[in-house]
């Protein structure tokens, strides 16, 4: 783990500094001296050698800093903490409807194979898979917004924001529906699908007759003997989503001016803001690395094969 | 008045576009009633609305009383429809451009470039891409610049004939067998000539008009190659490397023409600063010096009038067109003035914030606007951003301001000022500006404003040599305060510009500053003040005070009672001014509605698969 972290930060660097543009070619300002251009590479450290520039990035990792923000000189943890409960409410919230209803979606369609509702499941699943999120965050702001104006546009707090705390609460989760609604909508799809076509694989066993051979009802062999079967690929996708709950959902963010990670990584790409990109990747590699992990360990939990 | 106005903006948007743009001009020309005492209003926020969706939205359910620069068209067209909003048109100092590389053949070749302009279709780009919601634009100083502008330069209308006609004299003859024309020094077809472009995706109006322009060169035989590619890699290739044939870009301009010595002066080609087209003129050169460092109005004006002649003959780029800032406000509320240049929203329009209230009271309450990016920092020395400088420019005041319909000069925290010049070694020339302070003036603190502060406040900025502020003591020499009302800038340059360098300048508390060792991590919007319960160190000497910032979600100012233009009108606010919350049934509502029209779907789902069994 170790090796491959480094391999990371490495190529990090490397990908991010091999970027054709430089910060300070981002202000596009005809009165802004060339003298200034060059002081702000100065004050950016972007004057000094490449190899000198990578030994201070490891050196500042490995201490557990991930640098200093180029444009708001605030340190890249900082930010990053300032906007991560938000990306976690939102899209963790998020994960955990899309896959609950999804799963559950999946399950049953696969259950009742070519009734009315597999097809309504299949249909909905592939509609809401297919639709881009922006249309879907537009059209819920549209009915919920401005038809029906029960629903704010914007942020995570109204402006100002009760000072209650109860009131307060409320009020977030009253700015989280519609973002929350739009993931998720986006979302289930893709998990009822999959689960679907894994059920019904796993369904056609030879295990599966057994089981009905025995007597035993519909709901055991659903669950206990057809879901539990498809846990092991379920979790892996699952632990892959974890790093996607850190990154947050950077177009659902901006349609609802949520304050999130994804939103902020993204300017930063756009911003060519070194310290921002390397921290959030390298913090990206590291939740990926240990979502393999767990997803590792999962395994060895729900399928005793592999502890074997 | 109010019916009027609209009724106005909705004839000029049903006009055609051509037509539109002249109405445009003049309907800019009412820029509404004014007074120089204010605010009228309690407090302002800045509410964070990322996409112009949302931000629609916001404003025609209340959210919000204010959408900031208007751009696409469908959203203006549907704005302007609403009774309940007005806007705001104003031409701006905006220039696009398409920019040749003349360090290459053939841009070379001033024929060759003038040939080019010929087949720029300005108005049909006006009238079909921006739907007339730009201007056309045939100079290098925008008019929105007033009495810089100089109307009277050689112009390049659309004109397949003409361009043909120019080729054809320049003997870049059109090879029947190839469909191209020949480079007239090695008789070869002329090479692929490639034309950049933001990408479709980052900038969909620039890669389109990139697309016109290759369609129109090929057709008179140019081997115009439109290649669309990222933006900073085209930055990267244009400015740093000039690597590049020709393209289009835009600038976004200052209230004077000084950007014509910046991107167009000999010694500003070199790879970073900002002569991309590489144009080296010797003739030029003296001009824009005398632009740049002369000392008189009338002297720089006139070198400013024979540039735009000037480069109108060279074509080192050739200028398209010129937005216009639209602004949307509620029509519940008055006092909005439509400054010429910046719009009525701007920051650098502070007439807009000190005069707007409620259409039913003149004084108090609060006015939501919105902000389209989160603010990364408020700290004046080192925002380069304008949204930062939309929630900064109200706490502060200039040493000058400007007159919205005249755009005259106007005294603020100076009340008199003069630049003369002195000699700073023997034989060598340099510039004394000098302000004589108002009297009056308490920072928001209540400590007062003197002559000692901005003298602190340059001599800050040169030992900390800020980037940002480079022009401002790259020259310095020293600063004299001969009394608490008078400071003494002396530099070793001359230049008519130093005047509004400084006056310009955001003046920052001595008594605030002083203690401050490292400016780049100083956040003062962040740090209580020492002193003062309720402020931060976040303070000028402006109309209103800085009160938090929530970050990605508002912004707060509120009414600054020590403001030396206070108007005499404005009652004192008896109590704290009140934050209206929002009721709880307003959330409630539905928060829970969501949840019990699902249980009850799902119990009608039950019974249904009940009743079939």
């Amino acid at each position: 783990m170790a090796i491959t972290l480094f391999a990371v930060i490495t190529i990090n660097f490397i990908v991010f500094n091999m970027m054709p543009a430089d910060p300070v070619s981002t202000i596009l300002d005809p009165n802004l001296p060339f003298e200034a251009q060059q002081l702000l590479r100065k004050e950016f450290g972007l004057d000094q050698p490449l190899h000198i520039r990578y030994v201070l990035y490891v050196k500042n990792l490995l201490s557990g800093e991930l640098g200093v923000s180029f444009w708001s000189k605030k340190p890249v943890i900082d930010e990053i903490m300032e906007r991560l409960p938000n990306t976690i409410l939102l899209t963790g919230t998020a994960a955990l409807t899309s896959m609950f209803i999804g799963i559950s979606l999946g399950i049953f369609a696969s259950s009742k194979r070519g009734s009315k509702f597999d097809i309504a499941a299949i249909g909905s699943g592939l509609f809401a898979y297919g639709v881009p999120t922006f249309f879907i965050g537009l059209l819920l702001l549209l009915v919920f917004a401005y038809l029906i104006p029960i629903f704010p546009t914007a942020g995570t707090i109204s402006r100002p924001p009760p000072t209650e705390f109860f009131a307060h609460i409320l009020d977030v989760l009253w700015h989280l529906t519609l973002p929350l609604l739009t993931i998720t909508i986006a979302a289930f799809g893709g998990w009822a699908l999959y689960t679907r076509n894994l059920l019904l694989d796993v369904l056609t066993e030879d295990y599966i007759v057994t089981a009905r051979a025995k007597g035993l009802s519909e709901r055991t062999i659903l669950f206990k003997h057809g879901f539990r079967n498809i846990l092991p690929p379920l979790i892996t996708i699952m632990a892959l989503s974890i790093p996607g709950i850190f990154t947050g959902s950077l177009i659902t963010e901006v349609i609802f001016s949520w304050h999130g990670v994804g939103r902020f990584l993204f300017e930063g790409v756009m911003r060519v803001d070194y310290p921002v990109m390397q921290g959030c990747f390298y913090i990206i590699a590291i939740l990926v690395l240990l979502s393999n992990f767990f997803a590792d360990i999962l395994y060895s939990l729900v399928d005793p094969r592999i502890r074997r | 008045m109010n019916k009027v106005i609209n009724a106005m903006i909705l004839a000029i948007l049903l006009c055609s576009s051509s037509f539109l743009t002249t109405l445009c001009y003049s309907y800019s020309q009412d820029i509404g009633q004014w007074e120089s005492n204010g605010p009228r209003v309690d407090e302002i926020f800045f509410s964070i609305i990322l996409s112009p969706d949302p931000q629609k939205i916001a404003l025609k359910t209340g959210e919000v009383q204010m959408m900031p620069d208007l751009i696409r068209p469908i959203d203006i067209e549907e704005l302007a429809e609403d009774p309940n909003i007005k806007l705001f048109m104003t031409p701006g100092l905006h220039m696009f451009y398409l920019c040749f590389n003349m360090r290459r053949e053939p841009f070379d070749d001033p024929d060759f470039r003038k040939a080019v302009a010929y087949i720029l279709e300005k108005e049909e780009i006006t009238r079909t891409i921006f739907k007339g919601y730009v201007s056309p634009l045939d100079t290098f100083v925008p008019p929105a610049q007033g009495e810089w502008y100089n109307p009277d330069v050689p112009t390049y209308p659309f004109d397949l004939d003409k361009a043909n006609e120019i080729l054809d004299g320049a003997e870049y003859i059109l090879d029947p067998d190839t469909g191209k024309r020949v480079d007239p020094k090695t008789g070869e077809p002329l090479r692929d000539l490639i034309f950049f472009t933001p990408t479709y995706e980052v900038a969909p109006t620039s890669a389109e008009i990139g697309r016109l322009i290759c369609e129109r060169a090929n057709e008179v035989g140019l081997p115009f190659v439109h290649t669309p590619m990222d933006f900073p890699v085209m930055i990267r290739k244009t400015g740093d490397e000039r690597d590049f044939d020709m393209y289009v870009l835009a600038w976004g301009l200052g209230r004077f023409p000084t950007h014509l010595y910046t991107l167009f002066h000999s010694k500003f080609d070199i790879p970073g600063a900002q002569n991309m087209p590489g144009i080296r003129d010797k003739e030029l050169d003296t001009i824009l010096e005398r632009l740049w460092y002369g000392i008189e109005k009338d002297e720089v004006k006139e070198a400013a009038h024979e540039a735009q002649e000037m480069l109108s003959e060279l074509v080192p780029y050739v200028p398209i067109y010129s937005r216009f800032h639209i602004y949307a406000f509620s029509t519940d509320w008055n006092g909005i003035v439509n400054m010429p240049g910046f719009g009525a929203g701007h920051y650098n329009n502070g007439w807009t914030w000190l005069n707007l209230h409620h259409k039913d009271r003149p004084f108090g309450g609060t006015f939501k606007r919105v902000l389209s990016e989160k603010l990364d920092t408020l700290n004046p020395l080192v925002s380069t951003s304008a949204y930062e400088q939309d929630v900064m420019s109200p706490i502060f005041s200039g040493l000058l301001t400007v007159n919205p319909e005249t755009m005259d000069d106007m005294p603020w925290i100076a009340k008199d000022w003069e630049i003369k010049e002195w000699e700073y070694e023997e034989g060598e020339i340099g510039s004394i500006v000098t302000y004589h302070l108002l009297e009056s003036i308490t920072w928001q603190d209540g400590k007062p404003f003197t002559s000692e502060d901005i003298k602190f406040c340059i001599e800050y900025i040169r030992d900390n040599q800020i980037p940002l502020y480079v022009q401002s003591w790259d020259n310095l020499v020293k600063v004299e305060t001969p009394d608490e009302y008078t400071v003494s800038i002396y530099l070793n340059s001359t230049g008519y510009w130093y005047l509004y360098t400084y006056a310009g300048m955001t003046i920052l508390p001595k008594h605030i500053w002083e203690g401050v060792e490292d400016y780049r991590n100083f956040r003062p919007w962040e740090e209580p003040h020492p002193e003062v319960e309720g402020l931060t160190k976040l303070i000028g000497t402006g109309p209103f005070i800085f009160k938090e910032y929530i970050p990605g979600e508002y912004a707060r100012v509120v009414w600054n009672p020590l403001f030396f233009r206070n108007h005499p009108d404005h009652p004192l606010p008896a109590t704290e001014i009140t934050e209206a919350e929002q009721e709880l049934t307003s959330y409630l509502i539905p928060i829970i509605a969501i949840p019990i029209l699902g249980i009850a779907f799902w119990l009608l789902y039950k019974k249904k698969l009940s009743t079939r069994k």
